[in-house]
C-alpha cells in the first residue's frame, strides 16, 4: 500500500499540476514502498490499456442479428399516432366534457349525445391503453 | 446519423432505421455488456438480445429521450439481467482479499519472473462486480469518466471514486505479489 498521505497524488498522477507532480516524484524517490505500489499502478494501467482499448464488436454480431431479425417478420408498428397521446388526449376529452356542461342546454341532453359522449370515453379509455403498451415497448 | 436514424422512423421504414442504428451502436453496447459481464461471449449474446430488444420497441419509439440513451438503457437492462441470472453476480467487499489471493496464486503458477505475462483480465475478474465494470468500461472509453457515467447511468463522482478504489486494488493486489513472488 502507498503511504496515506500520496495515495491520492499518485493514483491521479497523469491528471497532476506540475506542482503536485513534483511533489509525488520527491516522494517516490525516498520511499521504496510507494515507488514499488506506484510502478505496479502503471503496470495495471498499461495492461487494462492493451486489453480493453480499441475493442470493437465482434464481426459475428451484425451478421447474426440481420439473421434473427429477418427471422423475426416484419415490426409491429402501433397504429396510434403521437397526437393521441394519453395525456394531450385526455386533456381534450375532459376540456371538451366541461366546456358541454357548460353550454348545451339540459333540454339537448338526449340519448344521441350521452351515446356521443359515451363514445368519447371509450375513445379515451381505447388510447390509454394503446399508450400503455406503447410505454411497455419501450 | 441519429438524425438519418429517426428520418428513416418517421418515413416508416423501421428496417432501414434499424441497420443504421447497428451500424452506430454496435460497438458501444458490446463493450457496455461486455463491461458488465466480463465475458466476451456472453457479452455478444446480450448485445444481440438487446438489439434484437431494441428491434422490437423500435416502432413504439418516443422522443421522449434520445435515441442513444435510450439504447445505452435497453442495453445495461439486457446485460444487467444476464449477470443477475448466474453466480456471476458476487457482492464482495473492499475488505475481502480474494482479488490478493488471486494475485498471488497467479504469480505462483507462473513461474516467469515478477510481473511478466501479468494477466489483468483475471484480476479485474476478481473484484467487486461495480469496480470491475467500471474499471473496463473506462479504459474501453479511451478513459473519459463522461462516457463512462452516461453508459452505467450513474454520476460522474461515482465512477470517479469506483475508478479510483479498482486501480487501487489492482495495483495494491499486484505489489504484494511481485513483493511475495520475489
Amino acid at each position: 500500500m502507498p503511504c496515506t498521505d500520496f495515495e491520492n497524488l499518485l493514483i491521479d498522477y497523469r491528471e497532476l499540476a506540475p506542482v503536485d507532480r513534483c511533489r509525488a516524484d520527491v516522494h517516490l524517490q525516498a520511499c521504496a514502498e510507494c515507488r514499488n505500489w506506484f510502478e505496479a499502478l502503471a503496470e495495471v494501467d498499461a495492461a487494462l490499456t492493451a486489453r480493453f482499448e480499441g475493442l470493437h464488436a465482434p464481426a459475428t454480431l451484425a451478421a447474426a442479428l440481420q439473421r434473427k431479425v429477418a427471422q423475426s417478420g416484419p415490426l409491429r408498428v402501433s397504429a396510434v399516432p403521437d397526437i393521441l397521446d394519453f395525456a394531450g388526449g385526455l386533456g381534450v376529452i375532459c376540456a371538451t366534457t366541461v366546456l358541454a356542461c357548460f353550454y348545451i342546454p339540459s333540454s339537448l341532453l338526449s340519448a344521441p349525445i350521452l351515446v356521443a359522449c359515451s363514445s368519447i370515453l371509450l375513445a379515451a379509455a381505447v388510447s390509454a391503453a394503446a399508450w400503455s403498451l406503447r410505454g411497455n415497448e419501450n | 446519423m441519429e438524425q438519418r436514424i429517426k428520418s428513416c422512423l418517421d418515413k416508416g421504414d423501421p428496417r432501414a432505421a434499424f441497420d443504421l442504428l447497428v451500424r452506430l451502436y454496435q460497438d458501444k453496447v458490446y463493450r457496455l455488456s461486455l463491461a458488465i459481464l466480463g465475458d466476451p461471449g456472453r457479452a455478444e449474446d446480450s448485445a444481440q438480445e438487446a438489439f434484437l430488444r431494441i428491434w422490437k420497441g423500435l416502432g413504439g419509439f418516443r422522443a421522449q429521450s434520445t435515441l442513444s440513451t435510450w439504447i445505452y438503457s435497453v442495453a445495461r437492462n439486457t446485460a444487467l439481467t444476464a449477470l443477475q441470472s448466474t453466480s456471476l453476480h458476487r457482492t464482495h467487499s473492499l475488505e475481502e482479499p480474494s482479488i490478493r489471493i488471486a494475485a498471488e496464486d497467479y504469480r505462483q503458477e507462473c513461474a516467469a519472473p515478477a510481473r511478466a505475462g501479468f494477466d489483468v483480465s483475471a484480476l479485474v475478474n476478481q473484484l467487486p462486480a461495480r469496480y470491475a465494470q467500471v474499471i473496463r468500461l473506462y479504459y474501453m472509453e479511451e478513459r473519459s469518466y463522461d462516457e463512462v457515467a452516461r453508459l452505467l447511468d450513474i454520476p460522474m463522482g461515482t465512477v470517479k471514486t469506483l475508478l479510483h478504489r479498482a486501480r487501487n486494488e489492482l495495483a495494491t493486489a499486484l505489489a504484494r505479489s511481485t513483493v511475495k513472488g520475489g
